[in-house]
């Protein structure tokens, strides 16, 4: 779901340049030619429809193959950052909950990888009203929670309000801006409710301030599983939360495993979304990817039916994995929602000629090579990834035609806004990698007739610098996963001008009349070939603008054992759906 | 109360003879006498290793100090990304690895091209050998000075403030060295530098050598101060104390000279040890940072591809050794020569 | 004795906690905010305060610095997560688990390197200072020396690498480097650390030859050794007896310096090999800006130094009678 939040994962793990073997900006065969047997997949753009009543009952579509029983491993880096729905935010620790929390919505996955919308714990996708301002929702009879009690709207609606809470922090925060009085709500623990959440019989209805065609989406994140009133510990919550879903934490250590085994009260034909083929789920952490990597290839024991959800074929092994037909069959390949780009600071590179320069001159493919070639990344030419409904194919500024950046055009550019040898000051996250790409960059802008100042700005403090709307960068080496499949998810926190604020993330500060009115108007379509189109048009519109410099789509490799059978991706949770495996007999 | 130093140097009853030796004047040989000096350079001179290590020791800091003009001979600079300017599959592949084998080593590119930056790496570890041995030179002057003098007021004022050196002495040689490195490197960035601002590459040589300089004084320190505190009891220092000699003098005139032995050889084991811990921090990536060139940065780099292209790291690693070998050697020689009755 | 280890622990601690002063109050001038990892996404200005006052980062210095040294005495409450038992090093601030807890976890790892790595360092290293001493001035001699010589000229961030390119990805002799616990599975521990153990002990060989070399030798020519050589003691027995033992002081002392130089230094050593321990862990907590896991890394590393310095001195002092502890 959240780019940022995964790269924090990521990037914490990965110390200042310490642990080298993390960094993914490395791999590749030495000698020869290169690339051919490491070919580019092609990203094909998901198709997430909205389903039915009948593709919201249970149980989800079979796997071919598949056997109940046995136990799936997993090998991963590190552990889930909060187990608590509320505080979940990290595309990683959502994917993996997905085996114990349930929300009202979720994806269903059939056993070819086409991912639909669904009810999970609700009937249906939603029901709307008031052209998208008042969504309902009715419960499923009878799911029940880990004691064997009801899943109640009582629990649904106090999910929600226990959002409001002071403890919550790391969670997504859409509900408080969209819910009607959402900004005056403290939290249910006062004894209030939030009025806009009205409950009747089964039925839950949300009252949000504007139209948002895309809520039930919203509603598929983890974040807004549901927790039971009457054991939610509040912050405690955090290291037991309670399961409705097919599994039931039975131990955990933290930063080593969590064992999952079945969870009695589940039953398969009230779940659209998982279909808890293995008896038990034993997740594993503290595996650097080269060590998994290692384990896949001597597939060997218990790893034979293990698999990762954030491990990737290491970037040293890419070369050898690739190389080997067999094993190359046991690898998940996906481009990623993600796209990286360097927004502009319109604040202070006013002149549009100026940032399409920066766009000419980029140098994409030593970039592209210096991350590990076209195996791990894909250039990106616009803001929507490939994979993420509502992108339109387009290139403006000849990335795919001249890759390696075209300066003398760039310097016409300059000469024509008057701006020879402007300066430039460009903020990175630090990281060894990307003090490296800061030198290709400054290379590479320099021979274009900039004058590049680069600098290295702390993790921890990064993204509260290039959040003050004063700060004193002009480009930021920065990026955006959507939270859900959906132009809006992309586009609308980051470019549109209401969302300028300190903190905020709309970092380019660009706020342009027309642009936000197309903004607004693409949220209230609620046909999603039409909004998909929209949302297409003002990705282009904003790449007139020059606002940012796109930079790249990684390509994400999951490696599996040869025991894992049913593997396949959710596009709506970005990653490997872990509720379709299975362990071969 | 203080540990036993577990440090190479001179045992004490060891310095105690040259002491005597410089004491007493050299007894006249035959017709001609020779100083200690003369002697020692005279027993270094025969020994092979020594000078041969020596002779290596030399070269690397003449290819450092004129790695410039040997770049300019060459025609190549360590900052240009050659294999990046290139198109893809001349020097470099699209996942950036060399070409040609053995890390793109060539005719063009005597010790081959530096995988997915492209940059020259022969003249990149001539510039990398330059900085490295600057900073760890600088960090070694810094330490003996510090060293010494702290050594030699604590060891001879003793009393309280002997006691209170030595207990900072024990506190920073307590401290773990290398997790506070990486910890507060940025504290010091920080003090000078606000957020937006970039870090020049001098500030972080200076910062390195400011960090190194703050945890490495205190060993030498306490050794010094362990040899003041041996030779102030003796009849020389007594002697000159009776004759009203002032301070300065009985220090400067008549401790330091027999010091000089342990100071030497504690220094030239101290250079190779900066060069090494130096690089353990670019491997850490404190410290350096590209785009200027570094020894240790670039070993870091080549753990990076060592799968792919072990060649990249094999240069910087082999010469460091060599370096760290013939310094080692070359200290052992020099002590040797200083004392010739040392065991070790 | 008694009363020499008492005043070496009092100062030990004395120590201890300027350390932890020094640690704590640097740490505020660094430049980093850690209560922005434990924000979301958008994390706006009055989210970013409630996240410090949560991480109970929101108080004075001198306050937050009682807090912790209270904790270690008495434990300490946390609103809402519970009570943190004494000794209590506080809660990370990245994984909000008690940071005692998670060492705990990460102290066997670094542990395993080091002892397994001291097995062969003192092994190699004694049993070729042996050789060459008894063998003094041949080419047995000459060979040792110029080994273990080359060997202390190496670096674990270069050598282990090479190690790990040739036996593990050339030829396959060895595993990639792993951590499995000894009470799991013996011999994949064991083999999991096998090549750590070996490259580290080429490296710390070195020392250990040279000492027991120099101390033999001179040991050999002390009056005692003749006097019992000339009362007719054995060769053999002479060396283990008398020789041996009095030149194990030195030994000791430079093994208690380099236990604590390898569990207070684990970084490079686990950076090299990814082992997740101590170290590692100490490279997360620097990332992350989590104070409380670095104060609690960095005094158990100090404490792994100066207790190896009394324990040297104490164990010293047991070997050789002629060392008076004052």
């Amino acid at each position: 779901m959240s780019f940022s939040r995964r790269n924090f994962l990521i990037a914490t793990t990965v110390a200042a340049g310490a642990t080298t073997v993390l960094s993914a900006c490395s791999s590749g065969n030495a000698g020869g030619d290169g690339g051919s047997s490491t070919k580019a997949p092609q990203g094909k753009a998901a198709k997430i429809t909205v389903g039915t009543k009948t593709d919201s009952q249970g149980p989800a579509p079979e796997m071919p193959g598949a056997r109940k029983g046995g136990t799936i491993y997993t090998l991963d880096q590190i552990d889930f950052d909060h187990l608590d729905p509320a505080q979940i935010y990290s595309s990683y620790t959502g994917a993996g909950s997905v085996l114990f929390l349930r929300g009202l919505t979720g994806y269903r996955v059939d056993s070819k990888g086409n991912t639909t919308l669904v009810g999970d714990l609700a009937t249906d996708a939603g029901t709307v009203k008031d052209g998208g301002k008042t969504w309902s929702f009715t419960l499923k009879d009878g799911v029940k929670w880990e004691d064997g009690a009801d899943v109640t709207i009582d629990d649904v609606r106090h999910t929600f309000e226990r959002l409001f809470a002071s403890f919550v922090t790391e969670g997504p925060r859409y509900p408080q801006g969209w819910l009607e009085g959402g900004d005056k709500y403290k939290g249910p623990y006062e004894g209030k409710h939030l009025s806009s959440i009205e409950t009747d019989g089964n039925t839950v209805t949300f009252r949000l301030k504007e139209a948002h065609a895309d809520f039930p989406f919203m509603l598929a994140m983890r974040g807004f599983a549901i927790v039971p009133k009457k054991h939610d510990t509040k912050k405690k919550y955090d290291q037991r939360p309670y399961s409705c879903g097919p599994y039931k934490i039975q131990s955990r250590s933290v930063d080593k495993s969590l064992t999952l085994v079945r969870n009695e009260h589940w039953e398969a034909d009230k779940d659209p979304c998982r279909n808890g083929y293995p008896d038990k789920v034993v997740m594993q952490f503290g595996f650097q990817s080269l060590a998994s990597t290692d384990r896949y290839i001597a597939d060997s024991g218990n790893d034979q039916y293990a698999l990762s959800l954030l491990n990737e074929v290491a970037p040293e092994r890419i070369t050898k994995v690739f190389g080997d037909a067999t094993m190359k069959k046991r690898v998940l390949t996906q481009v990623d929602t993600t796209c990286y780009y360097f927004p502009i600071n319109m604040t202070r590179i006013k002149d549009v000629k100026v940032r399409q320069a920066l766009n000419w001159a980029w140098p994409a493919q030593q970039l592209k090579q210096q991350r590990g070639g076209s195996a791990v990344t894909a250039t990106a030419t616009t803001i929507i990834s490939p994979l993420t409904p509502g992108h339109v194919d387009f290139d403006l500024y000849g990335k795919k035609t001249k890759p390696t950046g075209d300066p003398e055009k760039a310097k016409a550019l300059l000469k024509e806004a008057g701006a020879e040898g402007q300066k430039i000051v460009i903020a990175f996250q630090q990281s060894d990698k990307a003090v490296k790409e800061a030198v290709t960059i400054k290379n590479a802008l320099t021979k274009a007739g900039f004058d590049v100042v680069t600098q290295q700005v702390d993790k921890t403090t990064f993204y509260s610098e290039i959040g003050q709307l004063d700060n004193k960068f002009d480009m930021f080496a920065a990026g955006w996963g959507p939270d859900w499949p959906a132009g809006y998810a992309v586009i609308q926190p980051c470019w549109d001008g209401s969302q300028i604020a300190d903190g905020g993330v709309n970092w380019s500060q660009l706020d342009n009349t027309s642009v936000n009115k197309a903004i607004a108007a693409a949220t209230a379509i609620t046909d999603a070939d039409k909004a998909n189109a929209a949302w297409g048009a003002i990705d282009k519109q904003i790449m007139e603008l020059a606002a940012c410099v796109p930079d790249y789509n990684p390509i994400r490799n999951y490696f599996y054992g040869s025991k894992v059978g049913g593997v396949v991706y959710n596009a709506g949770d970005t990653c490997v759906a872990i509720g379709k495996v299975f362990a071969k007999a | 109360m203080t540990p036993p130093t577990p440090s190479a140097a001179a045992p004490l009853e060891v310095t105690d003879e040259t002491v005597e030796k410089s004491i007493t004047s050299p007894a006249p040989k035959a017709t001609e006498s020779r100083s200690p000096g003369q002697l020692a350079w005279r027993r270094f001179k025969r020994d092979r290793t020594g000078f041969t290590s020596a002779c290596i020791v030399i070269f690397f800091f003449v290819i450092a100090i004129t790695a410039p003009l040997i770049a300019k001979l060459y025609g190549k600079n360590p900052y240009t990304q050659y294999g990046q300017d290139a198109p893809i599959g001349t020097l470099l592949n699209d996942a950036g690895f060399p070409i040609k084998p053995n890390g793109g080593i060539d005719g063009d590119f005597w010790f081959g091209v530096e995988p997915s930056m492209g940059r020259d790496v022969f003249t990149f570890l001539l510039y990398g050998i330059r900085t490295s041995l600057m900073i760890a030179t600088v960090t070694t002057i810094l330490v003996t000075v510090i060293g010494v003098v702290v050594g030699i007021t604590a060891g001879y004022l003793g009393g309280r403030t002997d006691y209170f050196v030595s207990r900072v002495i024990d506190i920073v040689l307590s401290f773990p060295s290398t997790l506070f490195f990486i910890a507060f490197t940025p504290v010091v960035y920080g003090l000078f530098y606000a957020a937006d601002e970039e870090i020049p590459a001098w500030a972080r040589g200076v910062c390195l050598i400011v960090l190194l300089t703050a945890f490495g004084w205190a060993s030498i320190a306490r050794l010094l101060r362990g040899q003041v505190l041996a030779l102030r009891e003796r009849e020389f220092v007594e002697a000159a104390k009776v004759t009203g000699a002032s301070p300065a003098r009985i220090i400067f005139k008549e401790l330091l000279p027999n010091l000089w032995t342990p100071i030497l050889i504690q220094s030239t084991l101290a250079l190779p040890a900066f060069v090494t811990a130096e690089a353990g921090l670019a491997f850490l990536g404190v410290g350096i940072q590209d785009p200027t060139p570094d020894w240790g940065v670039m070993i870091q780099r080549g753990a990076q591809f060592y799968t792919d292209d072990i060649t990249f790291m094999i240069f910087p690693g082999v010469s460091m050794i060599i370096f760290v070998l013939a310094f080692n050697l070359l200290g052992d020689s020099v002590r040797d020569a200083l004392d010739p009755k040392s065991k070790r | 004795m008694f009363r020499f280890l008492i005043r070496r622990v009092l100062g030990a601690l004395v120590i201890l906690l300027i350390i932890s002063a020094v640690t704590f109050f640097l740490f505020y001038a660094i430049p980093r905010d850690p209560a922005r990892m434990a924000c979301g996404k958008v994390c706006p200005d009055d989210l970013l305060a409630q996240v410090r006052a949560n991480l109970g980062i929101a108080d004075p210095m001198p306050v937050q610095y009682w807090h912790w040294l209270e904790g270690i005495f008495v434990g300490r409450d946390y609103t809402g997560v519970g009570h943190c038992n004494a000794p209590c090093l506080g809660y990370s601030f990245a994984n909000n688990q008690p940071v005692f807890e998670t060492l705990k976890g990460d102290i066997p790892t670094t542990i395993s390197l080091a002892i397994g790595a001291a097995f062969f360092f003192l092994i190699i290293g004694i049993g070729t200072g042996m050789v060459a001493a008894v063998k003094q001035g041949t080419f047995l001699d000459k060979a040792a020396s110029s080994f273990s010589l080359i060997g202390s000229s190496m670096q674990i961030y270069f050598v282990g690498y090479i190690a790990m390119f040739l036996l593990v990805s050339q030829l396959h002799l060895l595993d990639q480097p792993s951590y499995t616990p000894f009470t799991d599975s013996p011999v994949a521990w064991a083999s999991g650390l096998l090549l750590p153990w070996l490259v580290l002990s080429i490296i710390f060989t070195a020392n250990y030859t040279r000492m027991t070399r120099s101390q033999l030798v001179e040991q050999l020519s002390e009056d005692y050794v003749r006097t019992a050589r000339a009362k007719g003691l054995s060769r053999r027995s002479v060396f283990f007896r008398f020789a041996w033992r009095g030149a194990m002081g030195p030994i000791v002392t430079i093994f208690g310096i380099d236990m604590g130089t390898l569990i207070g230094g684990a970084i490079i050593t686990e950076s090299t090999f990814s082992i997740q321990g101590l170290g590692l862990r100490a490279v997360r907590a620097v990332t992350d800006s989590d104070l409380p896991m670095l104060l609690g890394l960095t005094m158990i590393a100090a404490a792994g130094i100066v207790f190896a310095n009394i324990i040297v001195d104490a164990v010293y002092a047991l070997i050789d009678p002629r060392i008076r502890l004052a």
